[in-house]
């Protein structure tokens, strides 16, 4: 019930950040540099509470994201537009491997974090499945630009722990 | 000039990247000495409740587990689910479906990842996360045996299920859960007594 209660307000916020905003494609809306203070308890956010800070490069069709929060890095990934609509997977790699249609495949049971993204309406969601050190690791972070403004919400899964989980209001900063 | 400045962004941008995918920590290992796997073999017999967190509706099944070992180090689940109509199993709309998974020990990793089942039809056995195929893996630790399945849907939102087992003195408390995109969506709770 509280976790569904979280949700709700989680929505709300991303919702009325994009509803202040002209419509606007989500990846080209949050190209940039953002940070802005994490709101949540110091357990629901990994290495504490405290400042956040986002980075995005590239294009609508291949795009890097760094996000950090006061431990260091949190999420990075590199994603270029798939075989889907809206779904973007890991690059798919140059030469024979491409050729033969195997560069993009990523084994997340091999030890290769797997990081994925989906774009709806407004909204850009990136994903990213860590095996790599004996259990796993499942982030979703929600980004939601409005203008100078940017919404997100951070969802960590892990192995025998508790969903830790955190929304936050970005600013724009310097490109 | 300006090329150049653009140029210049790009490496930077990379390079920041690359540098955030080194520095993102891995997971913390599951344990640091897992228990023996063994006392957990065998066939438990049990009830359990699932629970649809969306309409609040809940249903009864009959639970069938068998736990056998596979090949030296590994282990293979199979699991038969009787769902009732009022409590009993012997009246029409009873469904039963059986299912079975494969693990071998993951090299140097602590866990198990799933043994694909064989099919001469197959065009591949690599699993392809981003084409749809399920990923799964089990972890046993004290607090039992947890096998993940993991899913990428076609509109990008991934789907994990958790089945995780616990040991107790007359056999095994099960908890599964279902979530969708973060969002927990069913959860089946239950118990199991050990097979004489």
């Amino acid at each position: 019930m509280r976790g569904k209660r979280r949700y709700l307000v989680s929505a709300i916020v991303l919702g009325v950040l994009v509803a202040g905003a002209a419509a606007a494609e989500p990846i080209a809306a949050s190209l940039g540099r953002w940070a802005g203070p994490a709101a949540g308890s110091g357990a629901a956010v990994p290495g504490g509470a405290g400042r956040v800070e986002l980075r995005v490069d590239g294009t609508a069709e291949r795009f890097t994201i760094t996000f950090s929060g006061p431990g260091g890095p949190l999420l990075a990934a590199e994603l270029a537009a798939g075989k889907e609509k809206d779904v973007f997977g890991p690059p798919a790699a140059s030469g024979l491997m491409s050729y033969l249609g195997r560069g993009s495949a990523v084994n997340p049971l091999e030890g290769k974090p797997l990081a994925w993204a989906r774009r709806e309406g407004e909204l850009l969601v990136v994903y990213r499945l860590d095996l790599s050190g004996g259990a796993h690791r499942l982030d979703r972070l929600a980004l939601a630009p409005a203008g100078a403004r940017m919404g997100i919400d951070f969802e960590r899964r892990a192995h025998d722990r508790p969903p830790e989980r955190f929304t936050a209001t970005l600013e724009r900063g310097a490109r | 000039m300006r090329r150049g400045t653009t140029r210049g962004a790009s490496v930077a941008a990379a390079a920041i990247l690359l540098a955030a995918i080194a520095f993102v920590a891995p997971p913390a290992p599951a344990a640091d000495s897992a228990p023996p796997l063994k006392p957990m073999m065998g066939v438990y017999l049990g009830r359990a409740t699932v629970t649809d967190l969306d309409t609040r509706e809940t249903e009864e099944r009959d639970i069938d587990v068998e736990i056998t070992p596979y090949d030296r180090d590994g282990f293979r689940i199979r699991w038969v689910n009787v769902t009732l109509v009022d409590g009993r199993r012997n009246v029409p709309g009873v469904k039963r479906r059986v299912n079975e998974l494969t693990f071998k020990p993951a090299k140097g990793r602590g866990f198990f990842v799933e043994v694909p089942q064989r099919n001469v039809f197959a065009e591949r056995e690599e699993v392809q996360a981003m084409g749809g195929d399920p990923v799964r893996w089990a972890v046993h630790d004290a607090a039992g045996l947890h096998v993940y399945s993991f899913l990428i849907q076609g509109d990008g939102r991934y789907e994990l299920q958790t089945y995780s087992r616990r040991r107790t003195a007359t056999g095994i408390d099960l908890h599964y859960e279902r979530v969708v995109d973060g969002r927990l969506v069913r959860t089946i709770d239950g118990q199991a007594v050990r097979v004489e």
